[in-house]
């Protein structure tokens, strides 16, 4: 297997942070093709399409992460999952290395909140 | 693969915390191997599995299909499936189908041999599905001094059809020898030509392997020459399967731990779980996917896979400087040499493990079993090392 820290080469995000408040304002939805495993630590997130598997290392990321699905932005899951303001920048630095890993996408104009996580079959990239 | 690390939210930041929870074990594996069969029509020297005959109690189709049903209810998200030549089998469409249409996908490894034309369009149009092909030497002569006569042609063969099929990115997988590590520039050469991606993986002396490690294995100078060429190339896949490299100093990518009973199993023809796929030995045996409770209760409750989740002691290790690096290495590899699991890795970089194999030369060292090779088999002329 291969591992790749990309986390460590992102930027910190900061509240000052143009890009915090642009992903903190933003709409996200799990890709259709990912499932979560619940660990110990977290969760495992594997994405059928491009084979990846990154790790949500804390059960709030988990939390926020599901929330997503039903929230009109970041924040707004955040808020919903009763996490203090201070930590909202190393949330949302986990975010984006979400959407990165292509974990996380926009939520399309219109989305209903997803019933289940049920991988679309897609033809293989 | 890719495994992204990903940010700790909230708490401590370093690498080191998500390696230790990998040593305490997950809920279930996230990287498993299934062996379909022991039947193989080659007889590849350093084979892990002894593979040949095929064994007559091998699991049944309902039972094969049980198990992908376990692991779905798991969220075992894929599975290494290999063999054995696991082509051979003649419900090997339906168990693949079965589990690539049940949310766990399938990566298998095969030598080629079976993928025709028409067997190259199945697996086109199939999602979650990705093929690897072996070949252990860029050019016939090399491969087939291990894999036997006619190998490696139909591996070629085999990588035609998927070309002309558009399948995709395949993997080419190579096993690395002293005999193939001065091709590793022609193989990537090999693998681009077909659109392939390269894995490269560590030999073991494990299965028949244990006869010809000595020969087989790369020599000091091949390792450190390996590790250059794996430093300068980072997209090459290795299946974290040289970590005990990292020892050379920076580490390669990679989780750099030894998976085995801890994010790693193996389950083989006849359904019994093993700690890894290079440690077929009764005393690496965790139960069988046939006991009550199946899969999921070995994996959490066998009494090995706990035992090898708890804290491991660096033993003569201890005092070496690279042992937070390369971790000891490979509990495989010492196993089959004869080396205590606490003892340095056989092909240390350090040279730590030479003077131990010097003291233990000419003691038994322990017989991989089950041994499935064929009676007929024709020995391929390294010359016999087993003491």
């Amino acid at each position: 297997m291969t591992v790749t820290a990309s986390m460590a080469e992102l930027p910190s995000p900061s509240d000052s942070d143009p890009r915090t408040s642009t992903l903190l304002d933003s709409a996200l939805r799990l890709d259709p093709m990912v499932s979560l495993r619940p660990e110990p630590f977290g969760a495992l997130a594997y994405h059928f399409g491009t084979r990846r598997l990154s790790f949500l290392r804390s059960p709030d990321i988990v939390a926020v992460v599901n929330e997503l699905d039903s929230s009109a932005s970041v924040s707004d899951a955040l808020t919903r999952c009763g996490i203090n303001e201070q930590r909202w920048p190393s949330f949302a630095s986990a975010i984006a290395t979400l959407i990165g890993s292509g974990m996380l996408q926009p939520a399309l104009v219109g989305d209903e909140p997803a019933a289940g996580r049920t991988p679309q079959k897609e033809p293989m990239a | 693969m890719t495994i992204d690390i990903g940010a700790p939210v909230g708490h401590i930041t370093k690498t080191e915390t998500l390696v230790d929870q990998m040593k305490a074990g997950l809920d279930a594996p996230i990287c498993l191997t299934w062996e379909l069969t022991y039947a193989c029509n080659l007889a590849c020297v350093h084979c892990l599995s002894s593979s040949g005959r095929r064994d007559t109690r091998e699991l049944s189709t309902e039972e094969a299909i049980a198990v992908v049903d376990e692991l779905r209810a798991l969220q075992v998200f894929y599975v290494n499936i290999g063999g054995g030549e696991p082509m051979i089998r003649k419900d090997f469409f339906d168990i693949v189908e079965y589990a690539t249409t049940h949310q766990v996908g399938v990566k298998f490894s095969t030598n080629g041999t079976y993928l025709d034309r028409a067997a190259a369009e199945r697996f086109a149009g199939m999602d979650y599905l990705d093929i690897q092909i072996s070949i252990d030497g860029a050019t016939a002569d090399v491969n087939d001094a291990v894999r036997g006569e006619g190998s490696y042609a139909a591996a070629i063969a085999a990588m035609e059809h998927l070309k002309a099929v558009n399948f995709g990115p395949f993997k080419i997988s190579l096993v690395v020898t002293r005999h193939n590590v001065d091709q590793l520039d022609e193989y990537l050469a090999l693998a681009d030509y077909y659109g392939a991606q390269l894995r490269v993986t560590r030999l073991r002396p494990a299965g028949r392997g244990a006869d010809t490690w000595h020969e087989l294995h790369p020599t000091q100078a091949q390792q450190r020459q390996l590790y250059d060429w794996l430093i300068d190339k980072p997209n090459v896949l290795t299946g974290d399967s040289f970590f005990h490299l990292s020892a050379f100093g920076e580490a390669l990518p990679g989780l750099n731990l030894c998976g085995a009973g801890r994010v790693v199993c193996l389950i083989d023809p006849v359904g019994d779980v093993y700690a890894c796929p290079f440690v077929i030995h009764d005393e690496f045996r965790a139960g069988s996917v046939r006991d009550t409770g199946g899969f999921g209760r070995v994996w959490k409750q066998s009494e090995l896979f706990r035992s090898l989740r708890e804290p491991s002691s660096p033993g003569a290790c201890a005092s070496c400087g690279s042992y937070d690096a390369c971790q000891g290495g490979c509990m495989a590899a010492k196993f089959f040499v004869g080396l205590e699991l606490d003892d340095p890795d056989p092909e240390c970089v350090k040279g730590n493990a030479e003077p131990l194999l010097a003291a233990i030369a000419g003691r038994a060292t322990p017989i991989p079993s089950p041994d499935h090779s064929r009676p007929s088999a024709v020995k391929i002329a390294l010359g016999p090392t087993r003491r």
